[in-house]
């Protein structure tokens, strides 16, 4: 069952960042931290590290699970990738997100 | 909880036992993240001691994302449990004393529990062990007025057996005895003789072989067997081959169907039935003798209520159609279960109370005794609160602790239980209707692990409380002050104590009443003289059980004659059944020159076969008229010999010699002139008072009796147990097929009648000593560290010129108050809870004054020596030491 959205809004950002990157398949840490730095154009400044309690919390929650394999440098890398659990889980938290930042962007406008 | 929950404590609870290898994974992770940062750097041109600056400054700090990982995966509260685990083992390695008394209290506590709990749990808890051991139902008749359900008759359980829609079977049975005479030495065994659907009813299939089957239920082809395993085993060293053949039962070949699968035994019970034998309906079934046992399986869904209104339903229909036998009579269901525990059960549930009780008083005693050790940690705590730790912290600690202890606790007690349970099943095998094995199983293990944890938090949570608190600047100025505790804490722990003392008055008081009925019943007369008087059982051969009572001329007899020609025999006498130890053969009786009542409403009478010299034997006094004869056998009219109570009942004032009782109806019956009166004596038990009884002559068969094993009583001159080999050979004498069995002292009979009372006083009397200890420690040790917190004051007075004997009054008087208290609260629960025994007591009140006056003394006494002791100590206290030591 998909949980309800984190409240915990910055922790929960990450956390949706994460499931939207492995959306594309299974990755280790290291190309997800390239993959949002890229994406985002480095306009979000978050420390590497903080990525792996969030992948581990992810994991611990049962929405991504991982599974060591061979990187393509050939290094013994971690690759994580979403469960079924973990797809009904973004889709959730998209919607709450897309929710929360057009209310916010209402009142930006009109308050 | 959900699915997704209970999967994610699996996968951290596999995490937490591959800690090391998960570590070594996460090092592993994070280190392959720093390479590739470090290379992707270098292939920029960074030097490397600007890459290892700049993977820092991208990465955050390593140690940092360690720890989250940790907590992500909730390993940091099992390290941090882990480590106060370690911490409350260094803490109690310690304090050994205090660790060594608090073990041994909680253990003792706990461990007693435990014991009454798995027999609650053996005897009630447990289903009987039959696969469809919910839906088996006992359905016995009743008799309007008489609170017992009885036997049932042959043609109302085939009546029932066509009749009711809420059963998917309705199965006959009853016990005997039979002579195995084959293959080596004859050997008595108990013989289930059951319905042929009994045992596909009980969803039980032979181990080896088949069940009986419908057409085996006909006289003829019934000679079909089945064997116990234990009997296959002891006697026929587990040969399969055995199945097919065929064993001697008394002369009569039976042939061996199949084996029952191993612990199997049917009826349920400590009774253990070592083979059995299809039931036979017989074919002039009658409406008016009852004697057989009727189980059922309830359809699927039906409730034993259901059931339950169905039989009496179907039992009223059988009453219109044939209203005299079935008069008063009805039907009733219950499950087999509570057939078999019902009557044990308030017992059961009591001594739980009881022994409840005891835990209770033992965590008080722990908690006491952690809150006096704290005291010495105030100093240890309030540094530790100085340097950081928090309350919470702090808390969860000491409730570790406590926790720890009492598991550590549990485990001695679960020796404790062990002892105590092997005593217990001896004790108490005459007194609890087991139907397997008493012992500590799963269910009990989880409750005594689930009990210790509780009380662990009980007798924790004050102490933890207490020293979470401690303030930082008060408990720093101990360190070079020594003040005396809060005045919050001193009048906690002496609650704790007036709690133990007003709990184990009232253990005292259930005791004593306890006690008070047991020696009135002990005290009750029997009616007859128990002293050296042998007892023992004759077992009659089917052989000799013919309607001409053959039984009496070619063995009782001759048997009778030789056993009075024994030297030091004074009287001896056989009887159908052994007062006290056994009853229920009874049948309705009126007198002549009186009206009939409706039918029905004839006292019941209960009747025995005996012998000319059972009363005798027995010290049975006649009141009136004369003994049996020889003579009175199966010529003229039936004699009979009739107890007090049927005179009082029947024929008030009147001269009952030569009267006549009738059995039958008005229009037929059967006559039986009274040719004596005895006095009554307590054929159910010394509990029971004496009913309406009858004896018949042994040596008239025209009297109906239940047949069956003879009861031969001995009065003698030397110690009666030292004729039993005279008498085994006058036995082998007359029969050789003949088993003399239950030897017994008359003495013995009435003491196992008393057996589960006996077993209850020993162990309400054995809680209540321990509470009373318990407590009486509680209290001293309270009072003893009073005196130490007050070392100082008692210097100065001592100083001033205080003489011994007021210090001692002074400790004293701070004791009393608490004793008293203590005793006030423990007579009021005591007045309340005392009538849960009621049942339990005879002859005497549940508020019996004179246990009420005499227990509340003897605990003050003993209470009383426990201040005294510390009074003494403070007493002796040298004010020079006293003041120095500040």
């Amino acid at each position: 069952m998909p949980q309800p959205p984190n409240n915990d809004r910055l922790q929960g950002t990450l956390d949706l960042l994460v499931l939207k990157t492995l959306l594309r398949g299974p990755m280790h840490g290291w190309s997800v931290a390239l993959r949002i730095q890229e994406v985002s154009r480095d306009a979000l400044q978050i420390n590497q590290g903080s990525l792996y309690p969030a992948l581990h919390r992810l994991e611990d929650a049962g929405f991504v699970r991982s599974e060591w394999g061979t990187s393509e440098n050939n290094r013994r890398a971690k690759f994580y990738q979403l469960t079924a659990l973990g797809k009904k889980q973004l889709a959730a938290e998209t919607e709450s997100w897309t929710r929360f930042t057009d209310a916010v962007g209402l009142v930006l406008r009109y308050a | 909880m959900q699915p997704s929950a209970i999967v994610r404590l699996l996968r951290r609870a596999r995490l937490m036992f591959g800690r090391r290898s998960f570590e070594r994974d996460v090092e592993d992770e994070l280190r392959f993240h720093m390479e590739m940062v470090a290379s992707r750097h270098a292939a920029n041109g960074v030097s490397p001691a600007d890459i290892r600056a700049l993977t820092h400054k991208e990465f955050g700090s390593m140690d940092r994302y360690r720890e989250e990982v940790r907590d992500a995966r909730g390993l940091t509260l099992v390290d941090d449990l882990w480590r106060d685990v370690r911490f409350a083992f260094r803490t109690l390695l310690r304090t050994p004393a205090f660790t060594v008394v608090a073990l041994i209290t909680f253990a003792l506590g706990i461990g007693a529990n435990t014991a009454i709990f798995s027999v609650v749990n053996a005897v009630l808890l447990r289903p009987l062990p039959y696969p469809n051991a919910s839906r088996l139902v006992q359905v016995s008749e009743t008799i309007k007025d008489y609170p017992e359900p009885g036997a049932v008759s042959v043609m109302n359980f085939l009546d029932w057996r066509k009749q009711n829609t809420t059963l998917d079977g309705l199965g006959a049975y009853y016990n005997t005895f039979v002579m195995l005479n084959t293959d080596g030495e004859p050997e008595r065994v108990r013989e289930g003789v059951v319905s042929a659907n009994v045992i596909p009813m009980l969803g039980v299939k032979p181990a080896i072989g088949r069940a009986f089957t419908s057409d085996e239920e006909v006289k003829g082809k019934n000679h079909v067997a089945l064997l116990s395993d234990h009997l296959w085993r002891s006697r026929y060293a587990a040969d399969r081959s055995l199945v097919g053949r065929t064993v001697s039962l008394e002369g009569v070949p039976y042939s061996v169907v199949g084996i029952m699968p191993a612990g199997f035994n049917f009826p349920a019970g400590p009774r253990v039935v070592d083979l059995w034998a299809p039931f036979v309906p017989p074919d002039q079934a009658s409406r008016g003798w009852h004697w057989i046992n009727v189980v059922g399986l309830l359809k699927p869904g039906v409730s034993v209520e259901r059931a339950d209104q169905d039989m009496k339903q179907v039992a009223r229909r059988i009453q219109m159609a044939d209203p005299l036998p079935m008069a008063n009579r009805s039907a009733t269901v219950m499950s087999v279960q509570e057939s078999l525990v019902g009557k044990v059960r308030p017992v059961l549930l009591v001594l739980l109370g009881a022994v409840f009780l005891v835990l209770l008083i033992a965590c008080a005693n722990v908690a006491n005794l952690l809150l006096a050790r704290n005291a010495a940690r105030r100093k240890d705590v309030a540094v530790r609160v100085a340097l950081g730790a928090s309350r919470g912290q702090l808390a969860r600690q000491f409730l570790v602790e406590s926790v720890v202890l009492a598991l550590i606790g549990a485990l001695l007690g679960l020796g404790v239980a062990r002892l105590a349970l092997r005593v217990l099943t001896i004790a108490g095998e005459q007194a609890l209707p087991v139907a397997g094995p008493i012992t500590l199983d799963s269910r009990v293990l989880l409750a005594l692990v689930g009990a210790a944890v509780l009380c662990g938090i009980a007798f924790g949570i004050a102490p933890a409380l207490q020293l979470s608190t401690v303030n930082v600047r008060g408990g720093l100025a101990d360190l070079t002050t020594k003040t005396t505790q809060s005045g919050e804490m001193k009048r906690f722990r002496s609650g704790l104590v007036v709690a133990q003392i007003a709990l184990s008055l009232m253990l005292l008081v259930g005791a004593g009443l306890l006690m008070r009925g047991f020696v009135a019943l002990h005290g009750t007369d029997p009616g007859l003289v128990p002293d050296h008087v042998f007892t023992a059982r004759v077992a009659v051969p089917r052989r000799l059980l013919k309607p001409d009572g053959s039984e009496t001329s070619v063995l009782l007899r001759p048997l009778l004659e030789r056993v009075r020609a024994i030297p030091g025999v004074r009287a001896a006498g056989v009887s159908s059944m052994l007062p006290i130890d056994q009853s229920g053969a009874t049948a309705s009786f009126w007198v002549d020159r009186k009206a009939w009542p409706v039918a029905g409403n004839e006292p019941l009478i209960e009747v025995r076969s005996v012998s000319p010299g059972f009363l005798a034997a027995l010290g049975i006094k006649l009141k009136a008229g004369r003994e049996f004869t020889e003579a009175d056998d199966s010529t003229g009219v039936r004699k009979v010999i009739v107890n007090e109570a049927v005179v009082k009942r029947l024929l008030p004032g009147e001269d009952p010699i030569g009267r006549r009782l009738l059995q039958g109806s008005p229009q037929r019956h059967a006559e039986l002139e009274i040719i004596g009166v005895a006095a009554d004596v307590k054929q159910s038990g010394l509990d029971v008072p004496a009913s309406p009884e009858l004896y018949t002559s042994y040596a008239d068969p025209r009297i109906d009796w239940t047949g069956g094993d003879a009861w031969l009583v001995v009065k003698t001159a030397v110690p009666e147990l030292s004729i039993a080999p005279q008498v085994r050979a006058a036995v082998k004498d007359v029969a050789r097929d003949v088993a003399v069995l239950n030897i017994r002292p008359m003495d013995e009979v009435i003491e196992q009648s008393l057996a589960s009372r006996k077993l209850t006083l020993v162990l309400f009397g054995i809680f209540a000593a321990v509470a009373l200890a318990l407590a009486a420690s509680g209290l001293y040790g309270v009072i003893y560290y009073l005196v130490t917190q007050r070392t100082r004051e008692i210097g100065i007075r001592v100083a001033l010129g205080a003489q011994t004997s007021r210090v001692v009054a002074m400790v004293v008087g701070q004791g009393a108050i608490l004793i008293a208290a203590g005793l006030v609260v423990g007579m009021a629960g005591a007045l309340l809870l005392t009538r849960l025994l009621s049942g339990m007591l005879y002859g005497v009140g549940t508020h019996d004054p004179l246990t009420f006056a005499a227990v509340p003394l003897v605990l003050a006494a003993v209470a009383f020596l426990a201040t005294l002791v510390p009074a003494w100590k403070a007493a002796g206290v040298d004010p020079v030491i006293a003041l120095r030591e500040e």
